[in-house]
């Protein structure tokens, strides 16, 4: 006779995809399908409430077909609900490789995956951790660099090529919860970079590095520019002063 | 551990759908039940309102994801999640459910563990390790099942078995019995009276779907139906007034109805009280 382990691994992977896994024997197949619809279509609304784009662009079937294949082969550890989606985003970007998927789909499930762990960043103390005179990147905003303009995937909008260049989005949480994006650009990314670098305890040195990166002559007029910025993003809560 | 308030008449379970109605009413309920798996590790408004309301109830709390009657290891680090949960929110008991919800990794919904002299070995084992790492009794709950795969011993037998050798409570899901009568062909009345009154922490009722005549589904999704407020009567009169919670996930009513449900829980344990 099987042992608990095993029997318990026929039901459960029975659940997880009928097609390829048989049921126990001697149940009668309608009290299966309940189980076999409770399971798949409770995971499924799970994952449509956090990847509303993703459930629009795709079809009933190919929706289903995803999800399936994620039940099926993804081994879930996390037990706290929230998090689920994080199991998928996992499998999408680490475990699925499939010539047929949108070119942008992992990268689709990246970016609306981070607008919840946004959400779940913990509150935090202004003042921890500065590093010299200059602002901080607050814990409440991702700077997310993309390959595909995933802001604006839609079903009227499905790029088969990569932009010319990165898409830099920066997702932010206000204090009311409210959840932001700004389209951003490279030297923006790279300037909040070097505000976390050891290496640069002041704007002016930040400013003076960029200057040389990017090989801009006038320095002054960088530093002002960067200061404008600096000052528009600790107004909007992505900087901490 | 803290002093924690202690449940007592009728209560609501929490549902982020709920929390601006409740945040926003008066003590409307007796106490709360919260699901730890639904907060932990989450943050924002949503959890500052769940703080709120914690403090000012009496708190069960009602766990989805421990698989005490699974085979996959019992998650350690979820474990101590838990504990620093039910300390933080004052949570005077804790219960799961008696199923497993894993095998090879989480499928996020109950399994019924087969009716086997093995599963109960295994089942009670595993709660009281929680019981000795959450350091307090949990409650477990009879769950609603629509097949009963490698069935060798009775429901009730199962059950007895295993609060014996956790040593642990019940939580007596008035509902689940009801969907489980009908399903599998039994006297609801006689099961509960089969129930050891001794261990009878809390009550759940709920709404259910009937799929069938003889297939019924556990929804939660509907108004508590009249045979599960008389089998509830029933429990109260064979086991005494216990807390009792009202569980609601999907196809909500007014706020207003809701709480209506739950004042029908205070009428039956007044009907039982006056005798």
């Amino acid at each position: 006779m099987a042992d608990l382990r095993e029997q318990q691994l026929q039901f459960a992977n029975h659940l997880r995809n009928p097609d390829r896994f048989p049921a126990p024997q001697g149940i009668e197949e309608r009290r299966l399908l309940v189980y076999r619809d409770l399971f798949f279509n409770n995971i499924s609304q799970l994952l449509q409430g956090v990847f509303p784009v993703m459930r629009s662009i795709l079809s009933d079937e190919q929706w289903q077909s995803l999800v399936r294949d994620f039940y099926t082969a993804h081994r879930c550890e996390t037990p706290l609900f929230p998090w689920v989606a994080g199991e998928f985003v996992e499998y999408l970007c680490s475990e699925r490789d499939r010539a047929d998927d949108f070119p942008f789909l992992k990268e689709l499930a990246h970016y609306e995956w981070s607008e919840v762990v946004l959400r779940h960043e913990p509150d935090f103390v202004v003042g921890e951790a500065r590093i010299g005179d200059k602002p901080l990147l607050s814990p409440w905003c991702f700077p997310l660099s993309y390959h595909y303009p995933v802001h604006r995937i839609g079903k009227d909008f499905l790029p088969e090529q990569e932009s010319s260049g990165p898409v830099c989005l920066l997702m932010y949480r206000q204090l009311n919860d409210e959840v932001k994006f700004v389209e951003s650009n490279a030297a923006t990314f790279r300037l909040l970079q070097l505000l976390e670098d050891d290496g640069f305890e002041s704007v002016e040195a930040v400013a003076a590095q960029l200057a040389k990166e990017m090989q801009h002559a006038d320095v002054d007029a960088l530093l002002v520019a960067v200061n404008e910025t600096l000052a528009q993003f600790i107004r909007d809560g992505l900087l901490l002063a | 551990m803290a002093e924690t308030a202690t449940p007592a008449g009728a209560g609501l379970g929490i549902r982020r759908a709920l929390l601006n109605d409740l945040s926003n009413a008066g003590s409307v309920v007796d106490f709360l039940e919260v699901t730890p798996d639904n907060w932990i590790h989450t943050a924002g408004t949503s959890l500052k309102k769940l703080h709120a309301l914690t403090a000012r109830y009496p708190m069960l709390a009602h766990g989805l994801s421990l698989s005490l009657g699974g085979t996959d290891p019992l998650d350690s680090d979820f474990i101590a999640q838990l504990k620093t949960f039910l300390d933080a929110h004052h949570v005077h008991t804790y219960s799961e459910h008696l199923s497993f919800c894993s095998a090879g990794g989480h499928l996020y919904d109950l399994m019924p563990i087969p009716f086997t002299e093995e599963a109960i070995k295994n089942t009670a084992q595993r709660i009281r390790e929680v019981q000795d790492r959450l350091e307090r009794r949990i409650a477990i709950e009879n769950v609603s099942y629509y097949a009963a795969p490698f069935q060798v011993l009775s429901e009730m037998d199962f059950i007895h078995a295993v609060l014996n050798e956790a040593d642990c409570d019940l939580l007596l899901d008035v509902n689940n019995v009801f969907v489980n009568s009908i399903n599998h062909g039994y006297d609801a009345q006689a099961f509960i009276r089969a129930l050891p009154t001794d261990r009878i922490a809390y009550l759940h009722v709920a709404g259910h779907y009937t799929q069938e005549e003889d297939l019924r589904i556990d929804t939660h999704a509907a108004a508590v139906c009249d045979p599960v407020w008389e089998l509830l009567a029933f429990s109260y009169r064979e086991h005494g007034i216990k807390p009792t919670v009202l569980e609601r996930d999907f196809n909500f009513p007014l706020f207003a109805d809701l709480l209506a449900e739950v004042q029908q829980i205070r009428t039956i344990q007044q009907e039982i009280c006056n005798g």
